[in-house]
């Protein structure tokens, strides 16, 4: 047996990788060479067999258990359900929604930032209350706009009691 | 059998033969990933289904680049993981039932199966499997999983998981290294 062709120490992880059958022909060599010799790599290789036909064990218990075939036919149902309800054009919209989403983003970012910009302000907004006078009769109200000055001019007036029109004649 | 091509070409046109072979084909492999992924029995099935009709959906857009059977892997993996990440199921992942799925599952008196010593040994250690099974990171046990369920290859699994070759090895191996340590009372106790 050839010395180099033997590995000088355990190394697991390339027992891992024997046990997945992913070494090159030299590796595989070394590590059988190695498994020759070695009772605790032998091991190790052991377990991971055990836990690897365990576990697939496992699933084929519930595998037998399960019902595949109500499986199938619901899905066919479902895919019919789709057919009749046009899913298919509604999904390639769905699928549009990856440009039009961005788009619609962008197109509002726009309008805001051109109304923003070019929005006119308001002409007649009033700016300031010059003066207000409050009388007995009247009040007067002088304002100004930017371009203008208005003056608002009101008169009060009593407004009778409910069902007593003479109430001030008495 | 249709070949891949063949099977792809008509599930685009929409044939709905060519939809249930596919379903044959697939769904038991699929179902083994998501209860692998998951631990959960119905919800691997709701899981399954809600693959197939994203397939369904898809199909026009698979441009056949990878596998069929990796593009199914891929969908797979991903929507169990997604199931996983959902609240309400996350919670339910953390709940052990008071009657496990196996209850049932007890060999009768007078086989040649009772052994009362035995069937204990194994009942402890299946529910140990599981339990660290569970325990398992995900990224980890998805890679197991794909590995013993799919027999795929750590190139064929870093292309369905989009990892590197290395990252499978080293994410296969803490797996194994998981279930042999903790299982090593149950399991390798002399």
């Amino acid at each position: 047996m050839k010395e180099n062709c033997k590995l000088k120490e355990c190394d697991p992880i390339l027992l891992c990788h024997y046990f997945d059958r992913e070494l090159g022909p030299e590796d595989k060599e070394k590590v059988d060479e190695h498994l020759k010799d070695c009772p605790s790599c032998q091991k190790t290789l052991q377990d991971h067999q055990i836990i690897s036909s365990h576990y697939k064990a496992d699933l084929k218990t519930k595998l037998a258990r399960t019902n595949f075939e109500s499986l199938e036919q619901s899905v066919l149902n479902r895919v019919r359900d789709r057919r009749v309800f046009g899913w298919t054009n509604i999904s390639s919209l769905l699928f549009l929604k990856r440009f039009y989403i961005p788009a619609t983003a962008v197109a509002a970012a726009l309008v805001i930032f051109f109304s923003v910009m070019f929005y006119p302000a308001s002409p007649s907004d009033p700016s300031a209350i010059v003066t207000s006078l409050s009388g007995q009769i009247s009040s007067v109200m002088i304002f100004e706009t930017p371009n203008t000055q208005q003056t608002i001019l009101w008169f009060k007036e009593e407004l009778p009691l409910n069902g007593e029109d003479n109430a001030q004649d008495i | 059998m249709w070949d891949e091509n063949k099977l792809v070409l008509h599930l685009k046109q929409g044939d709905e033969e060519a939809f249930r072979l596919l379903i044959q084909q697939y769904r038991e492999k699929l179902y083994n990933i998501a209860y692998g992924i998951t631990l959960d029995s119905e919800d691997s099935l709701d899981i399954v289904q809600d693959v197939f009709l994203k397939v369904h959906q898809n199909i026009r857009r698979f441009r056949g680049k990878s596998k069929l059977s990796t593009w199914l892997h891929r969908i797979t993996v991903n929507q169990s993981l997604n199931w996983k990440r959902r609240w309400k199921r996350r919670f339910r992942w953390h709940h052990r039932p008071l009657v496990t799925e196996d209850s049932g599952d007890y060999p009768e008196l007078g086989t040649n199966e009772y052994y009362p010593e035995k069937l204990y040994q194994n009942k402890e250690f299946e529910k140990a499997f599981r339990e660290k099974l569970r325990e398992l990171p995900e990224d980890a046990r998805t890679v197991f999983v794909l590995k013993e369920i799919e027999g795929l290859s750590y190139e064929e699994i870093a292309k369905t998981l989009k990892l590197k070759r290395g990252t499978v090895s080293s994410r296969l191996f803490y797996a194994r290294q998981k279930l042999k340590e903790s299982l090593e009372h149950d399991l390798l106790g002399d």
